[in-house]
């Protein structure tokens, strides 16, 4: 999962970082709003955390011109303001939660979890595909009810994949949303991920779709 | 304005500009009629004493004229004088001729009685002066001193008439000129009064209108005032704005510090929680639990009391509910809400906007927070002696509440479900900005199996 951090205070964007990071998602940080506005139109995110005061261009007015370009990916408001005429601004302007400061790290997890399970239709926080759960809450696996122990980068590609069971998805689309913008990207290292995961957990899950990706089948479906 | 003064009409408080102008016009009556008056009286005066005088005049010269000396130089009339006043004893009218050396001839209203040469030394011929005469009747008197060709004796020729008669003349003008300047007097005061009361009923609409934007009805003084008072007017509405610039201004600094402090707030907090020295750790998340408090605390103190200065400030109340209903959905994606709303339309509130935002946001979204699925906003109007108030309820069909707990909803930062997330402020915020529109506020039991809320807050039909 790739989030798009744009929060001005150096110190708040740090914590947010560490605080990702510690969750297994990659991120992208930008300090004012008409970077954070080019990033969000650029680059594929599952969610967006953006501060309402910005330097440069306000989060409202980047979050506005993000709706009106279309783009539908889910953003939590941060503000220092949580007045309900300021709540009913931003959730009008197309947000999608809206955190008050200061705000508990765990409160701010807690919600963004919920804004991409509910972006990609699954309505528990534990997401499951055959004998294995995944615990977006801990970031814990477990196969028959054994705790697997997974690297960050292959914990990252099985979320992204368990968020969009089902669905064809490309090398590219996997790079993109398990690394950063600044990460030298070669999809080849996406194919020994799923061999490693394939080797950890020990069913016929990730099926390889030649030519197009991989695709997470679900046996009991 | 004082009780002492409240007791003293207002005509004559001369605190009051009615009273000032009142009583300056009445003195400046009073004097102009009483001078008026006394003028006319004398001139009156003058007049009555020159006819008396004349009158007096005539008769002498009649007598002289009537009047011939016999050989013994006595006095014979030739013919009696036409005035029967003359045959009247006492009636006031008299004639006598004396002469040295002689008994003097009388008018028969002299009946016993005589003019000494005493009484009349002081007299000047031709000219009127006056006497004490029988009865002790005050007279005028006119005298004539002639020398007849046939006799070469001197006569004086006494003519004399009551005074009374001028004074009674004259009284009856006195009291006539009384009777009718007093009525004119009083006339004039009418007009005044009116006059006055009509002058300054501009002042007395002031009154009203600032009443009015006092009590949130109006927001500035109208314009339809006469030339005189409109620079009043406009400084009235100009001290009004800049009331309002200064409120706003000062809840705007307020609000942004409150809100400046916010972000480091966070980072403090934040970073404690992943220290790992747990003294550390429990002082920082105890101090800015404390700065959070104080922080909540000023901001809406800052509103409230902003507010309560700020007046004559209404807001439609349909945009708002509109706005709230839009985004409590959005928050609370993981319900799928139905919410009914039977609220009656096209009505403003006594409050700023933001206030309206802040009480249905608090209310609305407690009741998202625990309904089961249904939310329902209905409400009626209500007409009353001096205000109208809007009754609004809000209801859902979630657990409810013990209703013993009810008063310590409201309470500041009370929490009854200490799991469901939320600083607590918010119902007290409900209930502050309730205090502040002049309302109230009953929580109970729904029929819908929920908690209740209803609220009677002022409200008018939208114009």
């Amino acid at each position: 999962m790739r989030i798009l951090i744009v929060e001005d205070d150096e110190d708040l964007a740090r914590q947010l970082q560490g605080a990702l990071d510690d969750a297994g998602y990659t991120y992208d940080y930008a300090a004012d709003g008409e970077e954070g506005h080019f990033l969000g139109d650029t680059e594929p995110y599952d969610a967006i955390i953006l501060d309402i005061g910005l330097p440069i261009m306000d989060g409202l007015s980047v979050l506005e011109k993000w709706r009106q370009d279309g783009h539908k990916t889910p953003v939590l408001l941060l503000t220092a303001r949580d007045s309900w005429t300021d709540k009913v601004a931003g959730l009008d302007a197309g947000a999608d939660d809206y955190l008050a400061k200061p705000f508990k790290m765990e409160e701010l997890l807690a919600r963004l979890r919920a804004l991409i399970r509910r972006s990609s239709g699954n309505a528990s926080s534990e997401l499951t595909c055959g004998n294995v759960r995944l615990d977006t809450r801990n970031a814990k696996v477990t196969f028959d009810g054994q705790a697997v122990k997974l690297t960050a980068q292959e914990f990252k590609l099985l979320a992204y994949m368990m968020h969009h069971k089902g669905q064809v998805i490309s090398r590219t689309e996997l790079t993109e949303h398990i690394y950063d913008q600044d990460f030298d990207r070669d999809s080849n290292t996406i194919e020994v991920f799923v061999n490693r995961i394939r080797k950890k957990i020990d069913a016929p899950l990730i099926q390889t779709v030649r030519g197009l990706g991989y695709r997470l089948d679900d046996p009991e479906e | 304005m004082a009780k002492s003064e409240k007791n003293i009409p207002v005509f004559f408080n001369n605190q009051a500009l009615a009273g000032r102008l009142f009583m300056l016009a009445g003195l400046w009556v009073l004097l102009a009629l009483t001078a008026g008056g006394f003028v006319l009286s004398n001139i009156f005066r003058d007049f009555v004493e020159e006819n008396f005088d004349q009158r007096m005049d005539q008769t002498l010269v009649t007598l002289i004229g009537a009047s011939v000396p016999n050989q013994d130089n006595i006095i014979q009339l030739n013919r009696p004088l036409a005035d029967q006043l003359f045959e009247e004893p006492y009636s006031g009218w008299y004639w006598q001729i004396s002469g040295p050396n002689i008994e003097p001839v009388r008018s028969r209203s002299l009946w016993d009685y005589e003019f000494s040469n005493s009484q009349l030394e002081d007299g000047d011929d031709g000219s009127s002066f006056d006497i004490i005469g029988p009865d002790d009747q005050e007279l005028r008197v006119l005298t004539q001193s002639v020398t007849f060709p046939e006799s070469e004796m001197e006569y004086r020729f006494i003519v004399a008439g009551n005074i009374e008669e001028i004074n009674q003349q004259v009284g009856r003008f006195d009291r006539i000129l009384f009777w009718s300047f007093g009525g004119l007097g009083i006339g004039l005061l009418t007009a005044m009064i009116l006059q006055v009361g009509f002058g300054l009923r501009p002042l007395r609409l002031i009154q009203k209108e600032l009443t009015a934007i006092r009590s949130g009805r109006y927001r500035r003084l109208g314009r339809k005032y006469p030339a005189e008072v409109l620079p009043l007017v406009d400084e009235v509405n100009d001290v009004l704005d800049y009331n309002e610039t200064l409120v706003e201004r000062a809840r705007t600094q307020v609000g942004n510090l409150a809100h400046a402090l916010k972000t480091p707030l966070a980072v403090l907090v934040n970073e404690s929680d992943s220290s790992k020295d747990s003294r550390l750790k429990s002082i920082v998340e105890k101090q800015s639990h404390s700065i959070q408090t104080h922080v909540d605390h000023y901001l809406a103190r800052a509103r409230v009391m902003g507010r309560s200065r700020v007046l004559g400030v209404t807001t439609p109340l349909d945009p708002a509910v509109d706005a709230i209903l839009r985004v409590i959905p959005k928050m609370h994606k993981n319900k799928s809400l139905n919410i009914i709303n039977e609220l009656p339309k096209g009505f403003d509130v006594f409050a700023e906007r933001q206030d309206v935002d802040e009480l249905l946001g608090n209310i609305l979204d407690n009741a998202a927070k625990w309904t089961k699925d249904s939310i329902k906003i209905s409400g009626h109007y209500e007409l009353g002696e001096a205000k109208n108030f809007l009754e609004l309820v809000i209801e859902d069909n979630g657990p409810g509440v013990d209703l013993n707990k009810i008063p310590q909803i409201l309470e500041r930062g009370k929490r009854l479900d200490e799991t469901v997330p939320g600083s607590g402020l918010g119902m007290s915020i409900v209930q502050d900005i309730i205090d502040l529109m002049g309302g109230s506020i009953q929580l109970s039991k729904s029929d819908m199996g929920g908690l209740k809320v209803a609220m009677r807050i002022p409200a008018q039909a939208h114009t």
